[in-house]
């Protein structure tokens, strides 16, 4: 079943919106929330938080790639649990990590962000990752929005964990003097 | 901002680059792939230049050397003894007879290694074959002698000049073993017609075409001839079977012109001496040579 069906399902509010959601998303999901909260049962709540949010918002909503905005739903779900897990200094898994080494380019200036400076830097970000070759661009994502470890990533893109590395810290400097040119570092 | 809510802003990025990256198509290097493309452009290279290199034949490296070189090289202290006392026995020879001719002192002056046999009415002059004795005799001859000077010949015929009774050959006794100049000018002479006339000086071990020396020199003598306007002719060799490997050149001796001297002159000058025989008249008018079909010359 297509996206548009599912989204069908979900406008006449049929139950089985869920369940072909969740045959169609459900594994891609539950590694992204898995790779975040660091463990599985974490991971299924966040996925069943997200299959909620999505049955609230559809409709109205309409979204247009069914998959990215259900990835989004439990990638919130899951910053929401880490987030929680980190006030109670609970090691989460992968995220952590990432979180590090991002650390390394964007100065801690507080939490409080208000949405003029938010939606510059989603476009600042977007604009970086426009023009970046389409390896680096999935392995940036893959690793700074997915959360995957650098093990699974050499993996996934052949490529050796030390090469995965220096590509990654050079991706990082990219995007700080990318955000340094744009005036939001 | 800090990095938790910047990963947290990464959220909202563009949908597409989401789904990109939830199936990333990385192809692995397939190592066997490169082996295959490495063998086959060996292989390639291989096939390209096999074939040049078998065609290549290694070059001989000849270095340029001269007939004086060789002459020079050839030349032994014993061969030359050798020849002295071939020489010394000859001489006699030439002493036995009571009326040498002016032509026949004047040979034995220029080349030092006269054989001389008179036969009735004529006197044959054979030069011996060239070798490298012969090459390194000296070869200079101021001026041509005056054969209407009656002279002696001195019985002791050293190896490479003629001694003082030859008063025409040159005082100059220093000679020079192994030096034979590849050109020699003419312009000496006293007849105005001599031209220079080149041999080819040079041997080279490559050479693959036959050499013909003795075509290379009747045509010489051929061209000497009629360029000089010379009353001589080379005769014809099927005549004289018993001058084998020889050019038999006839001449009159009652002309103006030394045209004996001046053939021996030009042979020697061109080291073509060895290939020499002549011929010529006694009396004027008469039948050159043994044959009744010769031709008179004047």
């Amino acid at each position: 079943m297509n996206d548009q069906a599912i989204i069908s399902l979900f406008e006449q509010r049929n139950e089985q919106a869920i369940s072909e959601s969740n045959q169609q998303y459900g594994a891609l999901c539950r590694s992204v929330a898995r790779d975040i909260t660091g463990n599985d049962e974490d991971a299924e709540e966040c996925l069943n938080d997200a299959m909620l949010a999505a049955w609230n918002a559809i409709p109205p909503a309409k979204p247009k790639n069914f998959c990215a905005y259900l990835l989004k739903l439990v990638r919130n779900a899951a910053h929401d649990r880490y987030r929680a897990a980190h006030t109670m200094k609970r090691n989460a898994a992968n995220i952590a990590g990432s979180i590090d080494e991002l650390a390394e380019i964007i100065p801690d200036r507080g939490d409080v962000v208000d949405e003029v400076e938010r939606r510059e830097m989603i476009g600042a970000i977007n604009r970086y990752l426009h023009g970046l070759p389409q390896n680096q661009r999935d392995l940036f994502v893959r690793r700074y929005w997915y959360a995957t470890d650098i093990a699974a990533l050499s993996k996934m893109f052949h490529m050796t964990e030390s090469h995965v590395t220096m590509t990654l810290s050079r991706l990082r400097k990219r995007l700080q003097k990318h955000l340094r040119k744009e005036g939001l570092l | 901002m800090n990095p938790t809510t910047f990963s947290e802003l990464l959220t909202d990025i563009s949908d597409e680059y989401i789904v990109s990256a939830a199936n990333p198509h990385s192809k692995p290097i397939h190592w066997y792939q490169v082996s295959a493309i490495a063998a086959c452009i060996v292989l390639l290279m291989a096939a390209a230049i096999y074939p040049k290199l078998r065609i290549q034949t290694p070059e001989i490296a000849v270095p340029p050397e001269s007939v004086a070189e060789v002459i020079t090289s050839t030349t032994t202290a014993p061969e030359i003894a050798e020849y002295t006392e071939t020489q010394t026995a000859t001489s006699p020879l030439q002493t036995t007879f009571d009326s040498v001719t002016a032509t026949v002192s004047t040979t034995a002056s220029v080349a030092g290694s006269a054989v001389v046999t008179e036969t009735g009415t004529k006197t044959v002059t054979e030069l011996p074959e060239t070798d490298a004795h012969t090459k390194t005799e000296p070869t200079k001859v101021e001026q041509p002698v005056n054969t209407e000077q009656p002279h002696t010949t001195d019985p002791a015929i050293t190896e490479f000049t003629q001694p003082a009774t030859t008063s025409s050959v040159t005082d100059n006794p220093e000679l020079t073993v192994g030096s034979i100049p590849a050109t020699v000018s003419t312009a000496q002479l006293t007849t105005d017609t001599l031209q220079t006339v080149s041999l080819p000086t040079q041997t080279s071990a490559t050479e693959t075409e036959p050499v013909d020396p003795l075509g290379i020199a009747r045509t010489l003598f051929e061209t000497f001839i009629s360029e000089n306007h010379l009353p001589a002719r080379i005769a014809d060799e099927a005549q004289y079977p018993d001058f084998t490997e020889k050019i038999i050149i006839e001449w009159d001796p009652a002309s103006d012109i030394d045209v004996e001297h001046l053939i021996l002159q030009f042979a020697k000058e061109n080291h073509i001496d060895g290939y020499l025989f002549i011929l010529h008249q006694v009396a004027p008018g008469a039948i050159i040579g043994d044959s009744d079909t010769m031709l008179v010359h004047k």
